[in-house]
């Protein structure tokens, strides 16, 4: 990341600039075939040991039988991938925009700070499967109680770094500011708020993955439609290949939504967030 | 000459009961417009913090302050005041334009007066036209630290505070710096105090050094620096020079 950056903003000093850049394409490569190389491997020897050992279908399938069920079923998955993606996605952004509004208050004021930052540890504390059913009772069988479950996993991580990032300024710069006579508005918006895009891309990161677990919990406490419901269902009829199926979508999902967030980061943070002058 | 800067018995205690630690004890020191001040003394002593109280960043815990026959807190409000700090502290988000334009943007209305300097004149002035639109990473050091220079002046500060401003640097950088700053201070006519380490660049910019003892931190003498006012980088090496440094320097050792 760091890396990506200040190559980029390198750019006047050519030709260095551009052999690192290579240097790190070249690097990028190779850690992609590498990791595909070793997913193939494990891939081979579960084909291999399931076959060899003829292990029933309904027990692992084979990830031959996987890729066939991935296809014959692919209606079946898109419609069902739809509403998880919309609660993941609507309680993703629910979720921080929350926490970095109350980061926001506890760094402006202390007392608000001392008042509810213990208060957000405890519901951290408590795990959000068990959270769930009561959700469920609350806001009903739509997609309220799911989107609220994804919104929860989320706040916490961005929570702790945008309150984090806030205070990290140099600060000398905050006495710069403070010589200038800015406001406490303006620190903000100058200062603050730059210092912290990095600490909350870090947890965005976090919290994208983990709205789709969130999705996928309030499926399974009550829902007709979603990953969650089909996963459940593939269960209940053991069909095995399709309970993987539905597994990679989930994965899938979760992996776009950490390339969408990091590719976000990329443009929004051009600067390279370990320097200090 | 009216005063710029006037301490009188100026003390700055942190911490309460056991604990407190006096940074800075009854120091008076007064300071005419368009003077050039050094502070110099072992570190730990207490510079900064004198730095600190006249920019109206640490009040003091007793003792008088005025700067501009006002309040520090007034002087700084009416933006007399600018400060440079050892780092350059300039905002890695931000074109070298945009953090040089920040002071005009932030703050109260005095801001809007015609005094300002564009931000362009404030670049020229540190020899940096041309960067307008490089971001801090792709500048060397001192070009960085002339860059929070440029910051500093776009005030059209009556009063520049330095805080070790060029400590970081090597001594090729700081010999250039050294020269620009002393051209800087005739064309503006600012009055400057400069905390520095370094015996040989409080003497070469300096009208005056005032040296401040280890314990308790007052200042223990102060000197005046008789060479020629045009000071070329050959200075350094003179021999004049070198006995002021040589006074400093028992001074020092006597605090």
């Amino acid at each position: 990341m760091t890396h990506t950056n200040s190559t980029r903003f390198a750019g006047g000093s050519g030709f260095a600039g551009l052999r690192e850049r290579f240097a790190a394409f070249r690097g990028g490569i190779r850690g992609l075939v590498m990791a595909a190389l070793g997913l193939a491997i494990v891939l081979l020897v579960w084909q291999a040991i399931v076959r060899a050992f003829s292990v029933p279908v309904y027990l692992v399938p084979a990830p031959t039988d996987v890729l066939v069920a991935l296809y014959n079923d692919r209606i079946l998955l898109a419609q069902n991938a739809v509403p998880t993606i919309t609660e993941a996605a609507l309680g993703f952004l629910l979720g921080n925009i929350f926490a970095i509004l109350v980061a926001i208050s506890f760094v402006y004021n202390k007392i608000v700070e001392d008042l509810f930052y213990p208060v957000a540890i405890l519901i951290k504390t408590i795990p959000i499967i068990a959270i769930a059913p009561v959700l469920k009772i609350m806001l009903g069988n739509g997609i309220e109680p799911k989107v609220l479950i994804a919104a929860l996993i989320c706040f916490f991580p961005t929570l702790v770094n945008a309150v984090q990032g806030f205070r990290a300024v140099n600060p000398q710069l905050i006495e710069l500011m403070h010589v200038l006579s800015a406001s406490k508005t303006q620190v903000f918006r100058r200062v603050r708020f730059y210092a912290a895009l990095p600490y909350a891309f870090a947890a965005l990161k976090v919290s994208v993955t983990m709205c789709v677990l969130g999705a996928i919990v309030g499926e399974w406490i009550g829902a007709n439609t979603g990953i969650g419901y089909l996963i459940l269902q593939s269960m209940y009829v053991f069909d095995t290949p399709r309970l993987f199926a539905t597994i990679i979508v989930a994965s899938l999902m979760a992996i776009a939504g950490f390339a969408l967030v990091t590719w976000v980061e990329s443009r929004v943070i051009h600067w390279d967030p370990g320097e200090n002058f | 000459m009216p005063v710029a800067i006037d301490l009188s018995q100026v003390s700055v205690t942190f911490g309460t009961g056991d604990r407190s630690i006096e940074a800075i004890s009854e120091v008076t020191l007064t300071v005419q417009e368009g003077e050039f001040v050094s502070l110099i003394g072992h570190s730990g002593c207490g510079k900064s913090t004198l730095l600190r109280v006249i920019a109206d960043i640490i009040p003091p815990t007793t003792g008088h302050v005025e700067v501009l026959g006002v309040a520090p807190t007034d002087a700084r409000r009416q933006r007399a005041v600018s400060m440079v700090f050892q780092q350059s502290v300039l905002m890695p988000w931000e074109t070298v334009l945009a953090n040089v334009r920040m002071p005009l943007e932030v703050g109260p209305q005095v801001r809007r007066s015609p005094d300002a300097m564009s931000p362009h004149d404030a670049l020229r002035l540190v020899e940096l036209d041309g960067f307008e639109n490089a971001y801090p990473s792709q500048l060397s050091g001192g070009m960085r630290q002339r860059v929070s220079i440029a910051r500093a002046l776009v005030t059209r500060p009556r009063i520049l505070l330095m805080d070790e401003p060029f400590g970081a640097l090597d001594e090729l950088v700081r010999d250039t710096l050294n020269v620009e700053i002393l051209r800087i201070w005739k064309e503006t006519g600012m009055t400057i105090v400069f905390v520095t380490h370094s015996l040989q660049e409080a003497v070469f910019l300096s009208q005056r050094v005032a040296v401040m003892s280890r314990r308790p931190s007052r200042i223990a003498r102060t000197i005046h620096v008789d060479l020629p006012q045009d000071r070329q980088i050959s200075v350094k090496d003179s021999s004049a020079l070198g006995r002021h440094v040589s006074r400093l320097r028992a001074v020092l050792d006597e605090g």
